[in-house]
């Protein structure tokens, strides 16, 4: 249990490692081929997001959040559009970047921590610092005696929890994450968001987070980006102005959850009209 | 023997081997009682067929290793037996090269897949037979020819294998390499690769059980030392007993050689699968 004392801001103070990235995007369109004829997924999309900020996406199934992080993480290169990374168009800049997909998408001929060394030799960290890194953020997840486990060996939740461990291990200047918690039961939930806010608040990457849960979002995000569907568009952004750490269960996380809500059933509402 | 032929020939005919099953064939070596008695009753059976067809058509168990005791004496067992084995290793090492290449091509490159499929398509349905006849006519009775022609009996069942293999590659881990920012040999050795392996596994067992019994052939048809004629040469002189000699002591080294594969070196590469129960 950690003394945190930063306030909803954003960057500002912390950091020990260094950098997090601003992100821009602007007039972001995005069309899939469906049989033969283009469907609209994302109608103009611009955002701004300060480095260090904790973002969440809200919005429908199907309204092109998972879209969104694959366009920014480089997979889907097949959009039109601007993105800048601290000012450079996308994958242009010296920028680190993790995603956390929905599964864990772990390497199951490799143990716990050799998944965290492959993602670690990827992104270039020095071999000399491998060991201390791995250490870190096993312990950070709770799972230090898992290293030498494989895959298979573990439970779902684990898993997830190994991924976590090794997308904040390369320390990322920018954290992709899609619904990383909503296969697993809410103690374990809750559990791991309370593991990824202590890390965030220690070393403040700009976090980019999509989730159908509204409670959720209230309790993670500095700003909750609202998305309604076909096409995706940005509809709301909601600052939510709620001191940190937050409390899960606590009254005003309660009251701001219930503003968002009821935000979010107008925008969905007014989109099945 | 015959049966396990039987098993491999039916592997042939779909054009692709199933990848390593995790069960461990030749366990039977582990020397657990049942599995020796099995032995035993074997060579029993041959003894005892022996007795019934005479010497002259089945030389018993005895006779046939004190035959291959007398022609290793003399000295050239262990040449015939060495050169058949550095040409079974060359064309097998050879074939999983251009097979492994081959594989990776048609899995990965669209216009290699579409110019080419059919070429391996064909080249999987002509027999082994008619390879090594029409190599050795075209490029004559050299050591080459030898070589080219048994890779030619294997190579194309080894490459389906292989493009099998690329093709069921997970795109899921692919695209963590790339967003990763992996560099292309990383993702090769960590993710391509191991998921490569049962494959080229299955193709290597495949393929060197397929190797070994065309070397005998084409050392037959074409060849003047090597296991392969001196089998045809004691045929000729309708000496049994000189036959099996030398088939004995070959097919005694190739299983052993396959038991260290399978043994020693499989279990190493698959370590991370989950135990089956
Ligand atoms: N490869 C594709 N080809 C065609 N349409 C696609 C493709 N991928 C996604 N879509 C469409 O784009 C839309 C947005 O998909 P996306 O996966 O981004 O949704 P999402 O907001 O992440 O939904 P969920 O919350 O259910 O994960 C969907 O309507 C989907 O049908
Ligand atoms: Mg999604």
């Amino acid at each position: 249990m950690n003394t945190l004392n930063s306030t909803t801001g954003m960057t500002g103070t912390s950091s020990a490692t260094g950098a997090s990235s601003k992100i821009s995007i602007r007039h972001l369109h995005k069309s899939f081929q469906v049989g033969g004829a283009p469907r609209k997924v994302l109608h103009n999309i611009n955002i701004d997001i300060q480095a260090g900020e904790f973002i969440c996406f809200l919005g429908p199934s199907g309204c092109g959040k998972s879209t969104i992080l694959n366009i920014l993480s480089g997979l889907d290169t097949d959009y039109e559009g601007v993105i800048l990374i601290d000012g450079k168009p996308l994958n242009s800049g010296d920028y680190h970047m993790s995603y956390l997909f929905q599964e864990p998408r772990l390497l199951p001929w490799l143990t716990v921590e050799k998944n965290i060394h492959f993602a670690l030799d990827a992104n270039r960290v020095p071999v000399s610092e491998w060991e201390e890194r791995t250490t870190k953020y096993l312990e950070m997840v709770n799972l230090p005696h898992v290293r030498k486990h494989y895959i298979h060996q573990l439970s779902g939740g684990m898993q997830h929890r190994v991924a976590i461990a090794r997308a904040f291990a390369v320390k990322p200047d920018i954290l992709l994450m899609d619904e990383p918690f909503s296969a697993l039961d809410e103690l374990t939930a809750r559990s791991l968001r309370q593991s990824l806010l202590k890390m965030w608040q220690e070393d403040r990457k700009t976090v980019l987070f999509v989730t159908h849960n509204s409670m959720e979002a209230t309790y993670l995000a500095d700003r909750i980006f609202m998305m309604k569907a076909n096409p995706g568009e940005i509809e709301e952004t909601k600052e939510i102005r709620l001191e940190r750490p937050r409390d899960y269960d606590s009254e005003e996380l309660f009251q701001e959850n219930r503003a968002v809500v009821t935000r979010f059933l107008e925008i969905i509402g007014r989109d099945a009209i | 023997m015959n049966v396990k032929q039987d098993v491999m020939v039916s592997q042939v005919i779909p054009g692709k081997v199933m990848p390593a099953p995790r069960k461990r064939s030749f366990s039977w070596l582990g020397g657990s009682g049942s599995k020796l008695i099995s032995l035993v009753l074997l060579v029993s059976v041959w003894w005892l067929l022996s007795l019934y067809l005479g010497e002259h058509v089945l030389p018993s168990p005895l006779l046939t290793v004190e035959t291959l005791l007398k022609d290793i004496q003399k000295g050239n067992v262990f040449n015939h037996l060495g050169i058949t084995l550095s040409r079974v290793f060359l064309a097998f090492f050879l074939t999983m090269i251009v097979g492994i290449t081959l594989g990776c091509l048609l899995g990965l490159s669209k216009r290699f897949r579409s110019f080419f499929s059919f070429w391996i398509v064909i080249g999987l349905s002509i027999p082994a037979l008619v390879y090594i006849v029409v190599i050795f006519l075209w490029l004559g009775l050299s050591e080459a020819s030898a070589i080219v022609a048994t890779m030619m009996t294997t190579v194309f069942t080894i490459t389906m294998n292989i493009w099998e293999g690329v093709k069921s590659l997970d795109k899921k881990l692919l695209e963590l390499g790339t967003v990763l920012r992996a560099r292309r040999s990383l993702v090769i050795r960590r993710i391509v690769l191991p998921q490569l392996y049962p494959y080229m596994m299955a193709s290597a067992r495949f393929g060197l059980g397929l190797t070994w019994k065309m070397v005998i052939f084409v050392e037959l048809m074409g060849r003047s030392n090597g296991i392969g004629y001196m089998i045809n040469y004691w045929y000729q002189m309708y000496n049994m007993s000189h036959v099996l000699g030398y088939a004995f002591i070959f097919i005694v080294v190739m299983l052993i050689i396959e038991v260290i594969l399978n043994v020693v070196i499989e279990p190493k590469l698959f370590a991370w699968r989950p135990k089956k129960a």
